[in-house]
């Protein structure tokens, strides 16, 4: 497999008079769990925006090994390997779980979205995904019928459906029940190293946990970034979340 | 030679430009603040001119027919909101655009029972039926007071846009209608006014439009063509966008029909698909 | 459920009713004309249906691409010998070819704003066909036009009831391939699009480009009507590309429902013949459509073949099934 890894410098993003990222960089070494952490409006979501193409940046760039993707729009990036969930479910609700799937495994193949004289043909890699993240069992059901935890699956097992280099994954855990944040922290420690994992997440339990390495943003810009052991002891960090008071 | 006659197509296109702009206003106001767009706007507008046909037979007084065009258009404005499109607020879009299609179908045929189907005339007032020197030109004295008008009424939205707490809650609701709800305003009613004048600004365009165009149950539908066009080039939700919008395409109107008489409706769209390819967003538009 | 709304299995009980349907609607209706005239706009009916059922593209314009169609069929049947299947085909093409330019005109923008520029551009068909009077007669249209065989020397035209047997065994293909697209990977992809385009942007599929394809193939449909229309007339009629006619398709459209291409054949049957029995009792009938789409979209979402087959599924008891194609093929 390709050794790239995707570089960020100087990421820049303005709405406006609002700096939402301030000279970001950022090294995502192939193979590794990345973790992005930071309070909330550090610009977390943003930067994932501007790494998987749905947001411009102001200024800065992106490289996926040597090619530059900066202006590159997110369709086009999951043909490079890239894809990602969304912190807010963000799924077909009315489509099957396995057609939401489906979509995803589709939208890889060469040529098939564009086939409109025949039916649609089986694709054994959907079985596997669904598989893989224990949804196979509700297949056939409605997506907005699923409980919450099963939707956040279901947002990975899309990720996950074109059979990505990079996968990023934001706040995979947000609202999932306790029972089945253990089986989705697995899952997502899994993928390593065949795939990249790049993270948001706010359960500081799990990110110190499985994280290979950790970059701390805070009102845009990085203010840490190391191993988990490094962050844990950095005063820095413990400001940034906790505030001056302790 | 070739300057002057420029020059007063010109002049011409922005007495055209302005009944645009009054045309257009409510309607790109209202879209920017409530992502609603009434597709019986352009029925408002039919409104106000049959308005003026059958109050300049009654009376034969411009001063009436000033008067009832807007009411006209602003109380049927009312109606049909209590009535009908207050249900279609939840609603998906389609939903909205389809409803209030329907609505401006029975509006027009509405129109053509009441008159009848046949195109109607619109005398001059006779106190504006002369014509006025600028310079060198002759200038219809209705047009410049058209102008002379339309002028006015946008020095008094700007103001009241500017100026006042209304209008202030008006632009910040365009941008984000929870932040105004938040902040105790009740944006229900800021909208529910700002319909009622847009609409009743659509029936004075079609009222001070009624003696230069004439009046036939089809130009419901034609002003709406028009009032998009409008708020395409000049940008959602801008009072200026509508303005500039409003004035570009009359003048765009203006000088086509001196040179290609037929295409000259048809230049204001091609104007249209060129700011789309350009500037999507529009003059005034936010991306 | 039904073709559009979520994947069927092509072909289905609903193609084989359409045929019994097509062969049966002469005898059943007062004239044959009629029923030519029902079959002409069951397809501009269609290409609403599609595009908003399928994809959720709600356009007023596909009244332009149906004047195209008429327009285009009347100039290649004034200035040459092509046969009338030749002459409906090649201007559905150019009437797909225009889609597709004002499709990249359109898809930049979403929403509310997309069906604005719709309706424009309907408008703009119009006074385009003013101001080229010379291409298109302006007031009067093309008339006197020759309504040569099917092919080149075999399958005159000659009766009604050929001409309709023409124009439904037309339809019945348009319908066809519809159900087929609709059925396909490429069909999925344009409801993935319909329920939520920025997952299927992020998902890998380029929206925009294929919002453009279907409103060609929509362009497409309402130009091969439009084209079929001038063969059934003998003249192209300016009405063809006024917005009036881009908004007469869409109440078919939403009348017959949007779940299913049989809905393009119910609203269209449906607004054809109350014209036809209303109009000459009182003129403003149309008013009395307007307030049955009002009722329609607050109160029958589904239209008049939706609610039917949703009655159908609760007739037949249970919990509505949705399908999928991973369920349907193993």
């Amino acid at each position: 497999m390709d050794k790239a890894g995707i570089i960020a410098e100087k990421i820049g993003v303005r709405f406006g008079g609002f700096r939402a990222l301030d000279h970001v960089n950022l090294e995502i070494v192939p193979g590794s769990l990345h973790s992005v952490i930071g309070p909330n409006g550090a610009g977390k979501t943003t930067l994932f925006n501007v790494l998987t193409g749905r947001q411009l940046p102001s200024e800065g760039y992106v490289r996926v090994g040597a090619r530059d993707v900066t202006r590159m729009g997110a369709h086009r990036r999951v043909h490079l390997g890239i894809a990602r969930s969304f912190q807010v479910t963000n799924i077909f609700q009315n489509l099957t779980v396995a057609e939401n799937v489906r979509l995803a495994v589709q939208a890889v193949r060469r040529g098939e979205p564009w086939t409109f004289w025949r039916g649609v043909s089986p694709d054994r890699d959907v079985g596997d995904v669904l598989a893989a993240t224990g949804l196979q069992g509700r297949a056939g059901d409605r997506a907005g019928t699923l409980s919450h935890g099963a939707q956040r699956a279901l947002e990975i097992a899309m990720a996950l459906g074109s059979d990505p280099r990079f996968v990023f994954l934001d706040e995979p855990l947000a609202g999932v029940s306790i029972d089945d944040i253990h089986r989705i922290k697995t899952l997502i420690r899994g993928l390593t190293p065949r795939r990249t994992v790049v993270l948001i997440e706010h359960n500081m339990r799990v990110v110190l946990d499985i994280s290979d390495r950790i970059t701390v943003l805070a009102r845009g810009a990085v203010i840490a970034e190391g191993t988990p052991a490094d962050i844990r002891t950095d005063p820095a960090v413990r400001t940034a979340y906790l505030g001056t008071a302790i | 030679m070739q300057g002057q006659v420029i020059l007063f197509q010109v002049l011409n296109g922005i007495g055209i430009g302005m009944i645009y702009f009054l045309l257009s206003v409510g309607l790109t106001m209202i879209f920017g603040l409530m992502r609603f767009v009434n597709f019986a706007h352009g029925t408002l507008y039919l409104v106000g001119a049959y308005t003026a046909y059958s109050v300049s037979l009654l009376t034969g007084s411009i001063w009436w027919a000033l008067a009832a065009g807007p009411l006209t258009a602003a109380a049927v404005a009312l109606v049909s909101e209590r009535l009908v499109l207050r249900h279609t607020y939840e609603m998906p879009h389609e939903a909205q655009i389809l409803v209030t299609f329907a609505l401006a179908l029975i509006l027009q045929e509405s129109m053509i029972l009441i008159f009848d189907p046949l195109a109607k005339n619109v005398p001059v007032p006779n106190f504006l039926s002369g014509i006025v020197f600028i310079g060198p030109f002759v200038y219809p004295a209705y047009r410049l007071a058209v102008v002379v008008a339309a002028a006015i009424i946008a020095v008094v939205l700007w103001f009241v846009l500017e100026r006042t707490r209304f209008g202030a809650a008006l632009r910040a609701g365009s941008e984000s209608t929870e932040m105004v709800s938040l902040l105790g305003i009740n944006v229900q009613r800021v909208f529910m006014v700002a319909f009622l004048i847009g609409g009743a600004l659509a029936g004075l365009a079609g009222t001070l439009s009624a003696p230069l165009r004439g009046v036939e149950p089809f130009m419901g539908s034609e002003a709406l063509g028009v009032a998009f066009v409008v708020v395409v080039v000049g940008g959602i939700g801008s009072f200026t966008g509508a303005l500039l919008g409003g004035l570009l395409i009359g003048i765009v109107q203006s000088l086509a029909s001196s040179l290609w008489p037929e295409g000259a409706r048809l230049m204001i769209y091609g104007a249209m698909a060129l700011v789309l390819l350009v500037r999507p967003a529009g003059l005034m538009g936010r991306s | 459920m039904s073709t559009f709304s979520s994947y069927r299995p092509f072909p289905d009980a609903t193609t084989g009713a359409l045929a019994v349907v097509l062969v049966a609607l002469p005898f059943v209706l007062p004239s044959v004309t009629l029923a030519s005239e029902l079959v002409v706009f069951a397809i501009g009916a269609l290409s609403c249906t599609f595009l908003l059922g399928l994809v959720g593209l709600l356009s007023f314009g596909q009244g332009l691409f149906f004047g195209i169609g008429a327009y285009g069929s009347a100039r290649i049947l004034l200035h040459s010998n092509t046969g009338s299947l030749a002459t409906i085909l090649s201007a559905a093409a150019i009437a797909a070819v225009a889609a597709a330019i004002v499709g990249f005109l359109s898809v930049r923008r979403r929403g509310i704003y997309f069906v604005m520029l719709t309706l424009a551009f309907a408008q703009m068909g119009y006074f385009a066909m003013l101001a080229m009077k010379n291409v298109t007669g302006g007031e009067n249209g093309l008339t006197g036009l020759p309504r040569p065989p099917v092919f080149a020397g075999f399958g005159a035209l000659t009766h009604p009831q050929s001409v309709y047997a023409f124009l439904a065994a037309i339809c019945f293909l348009a319908f066809v391939l519809t159900q087929r697209i609709a059925s396909s990977p490429f069909g999925s992809v344009l409801r993935a699009i319909r329920e939520n385009d920025i997952r299927a942007d992020a998902l890998g599929y380029d929206v925009r480009l294929f919002k453009i394809m279907a409103l060609a193939f929509g362009g497409f449909l309402a130009g091969l009507a439009g084209a079929m229309h001038t063969i059934f007339l003998g003249l192209a009629p300016p009405n063809t590309i006024e917005p009036e006619m881009s908004e007469r398709l869409v109440i078919m459209a939403i009348i017959g429902g949007t779940g299913s291409p049989i809905g393009a054949l119910i609203g269209a049957g449906f607004y054809v013949l109350l014209a036809d029995f209303l109009s000459a009792l009182w003129p403003r009938w149309l008013m009395i459509i307007a307030f049955l789409m009002i009722a329609i979209v607050l109160f029958l979402p589904n239209g008049l073949w939706g609610s039917v087959e949703l009655l159908i599924a609760r007739w037949r008891g249970g919990r509505v099934r949705v399908a999928s194609p991973e369920a349907v093929d193993g």
